[in-house]
């Protein structure tokens, strides 16, 4: 792509003067505010969104910065002063930099080892399926009417044809492609099992525990 | 007036008044579309609302602009859209928190606190919905999961629901020895505004080192203490209490505070034209709002203040 066309591309994304006529972000305007009516006329789950709260992930942080003194700390030094707590931020890691603002009581040190927690392929492939999963009456819901239009009709057509004229090293690489996804899916179902805090128990001891709680 | 110990080079000066200007009319560019979209009883131009969005978003503006030079990026085309997109959100949280009554500022804050711990966000009206837009388009623009960004959201969060907590309280807070009064109220304003500038800086220049940091929250504490005493009659008429009018010399402390914030950023800035630009557009709001504390102690609380 050339540089003009990404400037033209980007400025699609931020607002301009053409207003209305801001494709890019008026989709975007018309979807969050689509969420967010669909949500308050419960037609999806009322699970949690997206969370901007970073407290229980600062909890595991090692460092604390303190905006309003400038003076970085180890967490739980009794240097940290209570009036500007408030003003106290997690830090995960710290640079040599970052030292000449160190507490001379803890004194703080870079640990290369202790970085913070980054997303994972499998975060990322549970947060598309939280997606599907919250969404999925209205998702279904809108997959029904749409097959019935004739854009829906056209385009299954299309898709049918596609995999019909697949020649036989494309359908080779289709069949490829399905295989890996069935692994994904497959490792995630794993995962997703070793993460059940408890697994279903058989017919029996359920009848067992069942009689129990019934004492 | 007092002379004021620091001043500004006549050149940056120059350069402050034209960047006003022009960025005066980006601002109004850009946020026009949104605003006319969304909320078109704000979008009247001859209205002293809609001027008062137009020069916060400005401030806000300047300030990001600082902020990247600061930590040496060029304040291109994105960083100033998430400026202004910063500067309406700020604007129209401040108005629900201040203009509407204590119902009205609990009921937002109790609504933008489901926004921040689960997603949802009920709107209510149509400056709640060019509020949520205006979110929403930022998320689009800068990684909002960046930890740090999402601790100075939360906080301000936080800061500003202090602050309306002090109002809804008001007798409990009024029966507290005075020092303790204090004591709270200067925390208050240093939050408010030290994290409404560490959320724009988190979102124009993320890599910013630590010790630069600390002394942009506190360039950011000190707007919010000009700020409130620009504002000063105008709360003592409504019954909001404020640091900045409760302590009592308010003028020398403001200038003590101004001193004490433009000695610092010297110090733990690198000299260069971010640091210059955003000393001198610090000192040209302190002498702005000083002069409007001052009409207004005389005319009333009601006189309008821009930055020329």
């Amino acid at each position: 792509m050339s540089k003009r066309r990404c400037a033209e591309g980007y400025r699609g994304l931020c607002m301009s003067s053409r207003g209305k006529s801001d494709k890019p972000f008026a989709l975007v305007d018309q979807g969050a505010l689509l969420l967010q009516r669909l949500r308050a006329e419960n037609k999806i789950s009322d699970d949690s969104l997206l969370r901007i709260d970073y407290r229980p992930e600062a909890e595991n942080a090692p460092f604390v910065f303190d905006a309003a003194t400038g003076v970085l700390h180890k967490k739980g030094c009794a240097g940290l002063k209570k009036d500007s707590r408030s003003a106290q931020y997690a830090v995960w890691t710290i640079t040599k930099q970052d030292l000449s603002l160190a507490c001379r009581k803890c004194k703080p040190m870079p640990k290369p080892e202790q970085t913070r927690p980054h997303n994972e392929l499998t975060d990322i492939v549970f947060g598309v399926m939280s997606m599907l999963d919250q969404f999925s009456a209205v998702l279904g819901q809108r997959g029904k009417e749409f097959r019935v239009t004739d854009r829906g009709k056209a385009m299954e057509r299309t898709f049918g044809s596609l995999l019909n004229n697949l020649d036989k090293n494309g359908n080779q690489g289709y069949a490829a492609a399905i295989k890996t996804l069935q692994t994904a899916i497959d490792s995630v179902n794993m995962y997703n099992e070793k993460l059940q805090p408890t697994k279903r128990k058989p017919a029996a001891s359920r009848k067992k525990r069942k009689n129990n709680e019934g004492r | 007036m007092n002379t004021i110990p620091w001043k500004p080079s006549p050149a940056i000066e120059k350069e402050i008044d034209k960047l006003i200007n022009d960025l005066r009319r980006v601002v109004q560019q850009e946020s026009d579309p949104l605003i006319a979209e969304y909320c078109p009883m704000l979008h009247q131009p001859d209205t002293m609302e809609y001027r008062k969005l137009v020069e916060l978003t400005t401030k806000m503006t300047i300030v990001g602009r600082a902020c990247c030079e600061v930590a040496g990026f060029p304040f291109d085309e994105r960083r100033r859209s998430l400026s202004i997109l910063y500067g309406v959100c700020c604007f129209l949280a401040d108005s629900f928190i201040d203009d509407y009554g204590e119902a009205v500022a609990q009921d937002y804050l109790n609504r933008f606190e489901i926004l921040l711990t689960r997603g949802w966000f009920e709107v209510k009206s149509d400056r709640e919905k060019l509020f949520y837009i205006a979110l929403s388009r930022m998320t689009m623009l800068r990684d909002i999961m960046d930890p740090m960004l999402r601790q100075a959201i939360f906080a301000l969060y936080e800061a500003q629901r202090r602050d309306v907590m002090l109002r809804l309280n008001a007798i409990t807070f009024q029966s507290l020895p005075r020092s303790k009064q204090l004591a709270m109220l200067k925390p208050c304003a240093r939050d408010r505004g030290g994290h409404t500038i560490m959320v724009l800086i988190r979102l124009v220049a993320p890599h910013l080192s630590l010790d630069k940091h600390h002394a942009v929250y506190l360039a950011g504490a000190l707007f919010m203490y000009i700020d409130d005493h620009g504002d000063c009659w105008a709360d003592r008429r409504s019954g909001r209490v404020t640091y900045m009018n409760q302590v009592a010399d308010p003028t020398l402390q403001l200038r003590t505070l101004f001193d004490t914030t433009i000695s610092l950023l010297r110090t733990r800035i690198k000299p260069g034209h971010g640091r210059d630009l955003m000393s001198g557009f610090l000192h040209r709001y302190f002498t702005t709002r000083l002069e409007k504390h001052e009409q207004e102690k005389v005319r009333g609380g009601l006189s309008w203040a821009v930055y020329e």
